[in-house]
């Protein structure tokens, strides 16, 4: 126990209890009254009290009473506080995770793993969990109050006696202030019962980096150090920032924690939220495809994740359009022991779940025959033990089955069309530059999904209203010309220029790529293609002298770029060359602006173009909530991040685009947001944060109060003395 | 004696009133004696007395009332009582026998002893009446006084607590008992009278019975 004023409690008694003492010697002011004699009174006094002064103190209870009161408040004034390992003195900062693992209903759960055995985890089909009704977000922002409660306050009347100040970060991966560093009690309560859980996942260099730019900077004189305390020479001036205590309140599934670059100046304290054992069952992957040769088939893949230690059997229920359309009974395999862990020895006592363990995982699909679009929801019923309910829905939207339309746009290319005229499109033309440039300036290009340039671009208004040979806002396949930065890259070589080349290297994972065959390509003339930094441009394939096929990736545009004209190259030889052109085609008009059963993660942000003309725009939540966006002259709109999983849906006055759906007259979008990250899903808790310099261990909960003031209860005591005294008083006099 | 409700010093004049009118219509030689400390002109002024303020004697016959009431209306009740000087006076002064009837509420500090010494030693048969007001026996007072004697202006600061309440009264009691003790010792009647005790029922009731008067 410590004693925050002391010396003004010492000064305070060296006045009051003598003060007090010599009060009782003071004679009282008293009525007088006359008697006929004083001689019995004076008997009767002389036998109850005696003569000698302190004699009078003698086996007074008023007196002692008081004295008890002037103790317990001298006692408070001082102070007192029972203090253990907390660090004060230095700034706190409170990040609390509120990702979606923090949604898990184990709050209360001890940090220490439980360990069952063998034979209970079998008989209830899997290892117990301290599920309670108190989910793990809740506990944190509880044990976050605590701590708010436990710092150190200022001394009543000392002005040295500094506050400690705090501030609140709520995390995902997106850090919020939620309130700035303040010493303010209150509103730092508030700010923590204010963080609402979202269905992100957790990046913890969002919420560090954050917190450093509000801890400031160090004075400049602070900075400055004489002497390098190794090695004793001058070491001049060393930036650095002010050191802080980090409290982390999470689960401590932050998986980029490791790669974080702390200061070595900060301390972190980590208060491990939630149970190690903990068992969950998730959907950790889902995508929806039609059949190429066959769009009316539909193939939902699933992708489920369990972290208990038996084989699980789950019933996964697939509605389409808010109608159950399929149920599966599936076994997800178990999660993986850890090394060292031998099974078979039955009765021994092993942990159910460790940290690290590695999750069953199981998959499966959902064909179907189902030509129209919609919005595609699967459910998984865990059937037992399930932390976390939210990664047991995940939505997708199926778009309607449609053959795609196309333009090629070329000076006369036998073995492009040829190619292209194979893929059985419902649309497919080939036209002049000069005919596409009409179109284009007549905005009549919304018929086609992609655009296949050869050797030509069209001419593209810039910012600065000139028009130059450029991209067109849509979906691109240019061939044998580079289009300019910024959708494209600086051609060195000039027009028609460049040099024999090879390929080095290209994604083969890359879906337009894949079946390319570039390994044995030899090129006439490849132009040497720059890169600018900045620039929405990656580089699928690259030669001896630099980048050969580039990817441009914009909100309004996208585009396959190969900057040689695969004519004057090996490739039209091979088949490779027409499976590349088809892949293009397919992946850009699976890629048109997030209308293809793109799914977004929670913590996005949701960016989608609307047709021209679009207005009156409204997002709609899944919580019911209706929200307006204004689009942008090109028609494209944005909103978020957005934290909540679930279906959103735009809608809109105007036109609608080729894979939307019209209700009551309004075109309407489905956007899904789902979690689908099998890090989130895998809730055990961790006990020990590996940081990237040093493993943080679970704060002890017993020692997460860190400061408990006593002055309170010492001033409520006073309080009860002051009233016995009274009553003491009160029965004495009563005659 | 100038304090009580009602007025101890009031009591006691009526009560000699009576004594000394049944003695008078019985023919009686009566005389009274006022003990005190000090005696009040009829100008207002005070001077110091030896004990005995002043006396009325040889009054016999139902013709000297008018005397004797106008001696009693007369006397003031004022500063200490001097008893013991005042008794000694009255035993010097009177000759012969008879009854002599002593009414004081008896809060003597000299001590009443030798007084009734002197005055039982000269063959009187004496009724020592001691008058006490109701508060002086129950006293309804509290908080924080300063008691003033209104005989020698002594002053007593106490707390009315409820032990000291009770110590009073056990040494009321004793104070009492210990008079009475005395008195009886001697051969002497003692007699504690209250003072709203109506002096009719005390004189024929009690005294009678007591043998003071037939």
């Amino acid at each position: 126990m410590t004693f925050a004023t002391w010396p003004l409690a010492l000064i305070a008694a060296g006045i009051a209890i003598p003060a007090l003492i010599i009060l009782y010697f003071l004679k009282l002011r008293r009525r007088d009254m006359e008697v006929s004699s004083t001689l019995l009174w004076k008997k009767a006094i002389q036998d109850l009290q005696a003569n000698a002064p302190f004699q009078k103190l003698r086996n007074n209870i008023l007196l002692i009473l008081q004295l008890l009161v002037l103790a317990a408040a001298l006692f408070g004034l001082s102070q007192p506080e029972f203090k253990n390992k907390g660090v004060s003195g230095q700034r706190q900062i409170i990040l609390i995770d509120r990702s979606a693992s923090m949604s898990s209903l184990d709050g209360d759960a001890p940090v220490e793993p439980a360990k069952p055995t063998l034979a209970e985890t079998v008989d209830v089909g899997g290892a117990p969990e301290a599920k309670t009704s108190q989910s793990r977000l809740d506990a944190a922002k509880k044990q976050a109050v605590e701590l708010v409660n436990a710092l150190a306050e200022p001394g009543m009347f000392s002005i040295e006696d500094k506050p400690e100040e705090a501030m609140v970060i709520a995390f995902d991966t997106t850090a919020e202030v939620v309130q700035a560093f303040t010493a303010n009690k209150a509103m730092l309560r508030s700010a923590i019962e204010s963080i609402k859980p979202t269905d992100a996942p957790t990046a913890f260099a969002s919420a560090y980096n954050v917190s450093k730019a509000y801890t400031g900077t160090r004075k400049f004189e602070d900075q400055v150090v004489e002497k390098d305390a190794a090695t004793g020479k001058p070491a001049g001036f060393i930036p650095t920032a002010p050191g802080a205590v980090l409290h982390i309140f999470s689960d401590g599934r932050l998986p980029d924690a490791a790669r974080v670059d702390t200061a070595a100046e900060d301390q972190f304290v980590y208060h491990a939220i939630g149970s190690p054992s903990a068992i969950n069952l998730g959907i950790t992957g889902l995508r929806a495809e039609r059949s190429f040769d066959n769009p009316g088939k539909v193939n939902i893949f699933v992708g489920l994740q369990s972290t208990d230690i038996v084989p699980r059997r789950v019933d996964v229920e697939l509605v389409i359009d808010g109608r159950t359309a399929d149920i599966k009974d599936v076994l997800v395999a178990a999660a993986a022991k850890p090394v060292g862990v031998d099974s078979a020895r039955e009765g021994e006592e092993e942990p159910a779940v460790e940290a690290g363990v590695k999750p069953g995982i199981g998959g499966f699909v959902f064909p179907m025959d189902r030509p129209q679009g919609g919005v595609a929801s699967v459910r998984l019923n865990p059937r037992g033990d399930d932390a976390l309910a939210i990664d047991n829905v995940a939505n997708v939207v199926v778009p309607p089955a449609r053959r795609l339309s196309a333009v090629l746009v070329t000076a006369g290319n036998f073995l492009v069309q040829d190619a292209l005229e194979g893929m059985k499109m419902s649309k497919f033309d080939v036209k002049s530059l000069a005919e596409f440039q009409k179109l284009l300036d007549a905005d009549q290009l919304g018929d086609y999904d992609v655009f296949v340039f050869d050797k030509v671009l069209p001419d593209v208004k810039q910012a600065d209203g000139k028009r130059v040979p450029g991209l067109p806002i849509g979906r691109s396949l240019v061939l044998g010309i580079v289009p300019p930065p910024p959708m494209g890259a600086v051609n060195e070589s000039g027009t028609g220029g460049g040099e024999p080349d090879v390929v080095m290297d290209y994604q083969r994972e890359h879906f337009a790529l894949q079946l390319a065959a570039m390994n044995n390509l030899n090129i006439d003339k490849a132009p040497a293609m720059k890169v600018l930094d900045g620039t929405p441009v990656k580089v699928l394939a690259r030669g001896t002298h630099g980048p050969l096929i580039l990817e441009v990736n914009d909100t309004a545009t996208q585009a396959i770029v190969v900057g040689f004209d695969p004519i004057a190259s090996s490739w039209p030889w091979d088949p490779g060359f027409v499976l590349f052109l088809i892949n293009s085609v397919l992946h850009l008009s699976q890629t048109q602006a997030g209308v293809l059963g793109q799914t977004m993660v929670p913590g996005e942000t949701m960016a989608t173009r609307l047709p021209r003309g679009a207005e009156d725009v409204r997002l709609d939540t899944p919580d019911g909530e209706r929200i307006r966006l204004e689009p942008a002259s090109d028609g494209s709109v944005q909103y978020g991040p957005i934290f909540r999983q679930g279906v959103y849906s735009l809608n809109w006055s105007g036109t609608a685009g080729s894979s939307d759906i019209s209700v009551d007259g309004r075109p309407r979008r489905p956007l899904t947001v789902n979690l689908l990250d099998p890090q989130e899903s895998d809730v055990a808790a961790r006990p020990v944060l590996p940081m990237a310099r040093e493993e943080v261990k679970s704060l002890d909960r017993k020692q997460r109060v860190m400061i408990r003031r006593l002055w309170p209860y010492l001033m409520m005591g006073a309080l009860a003395l002051v009233m016995l005294e009274w009553f003491v008083y009160n029965r004495k006099v009563a005659i | 004696m100038d304090a009580g409700e009602p007025n101890k010093f009031l009591f006691a004049q009526r009560l000699a009133a009576a004594l000394a009118y049944i003695g008078l219509v019985n023919l009686n030689r009566v005389a009274v004696s006022a003990i005190g400390e000090r005696v009040t002109s009829s100008e207002g002024e005070t001077e110091e007395v030896q004990g005995l303020v002043s006396t009325l004697r040889d009054l016999r016959g139902k013709r000297r009332l008018q005397d004797l009431t106008g001696y009693l209306l007369g006397l003031e009740p004022s500063g200490g009582t001097r008893f013991t000087d005042g008794c000694k006076r009255i035993a010097l002064t009177r000759r012969g026998r008879g009854v002599m009837v002593l009414l004081t509420d008896f809060y003597v500090k000299e001590g009443y002893e030798a007084g009734l010494r002197l005055l039982k030693g000269h063959g009187y048969d004496l009724f020592a009446i001691q008058v006490v007001s109701p508060e002086e026996m129950e006293p309804k007072i509290g908080g924080d006084l300063r008691l003033k004697d209104m005989e020698d202006g002594d002053v007593a600061e106490v707390t009315i607590t409820a032990p000291l309440l009770k110590k009073y009264k056990q040494l009321f009691n004793a104070y009492c008992n210990r008079v009475h003790e005395f008195c009886s010792q001697r051969d002497m009647m003692h007699a504690v009278v209250k003072s709203d005790t109506p002096v009719d029922q005390f004189v024929m009731d009690y005294l009678r019975r007591r043998g003071l008067i037939r």
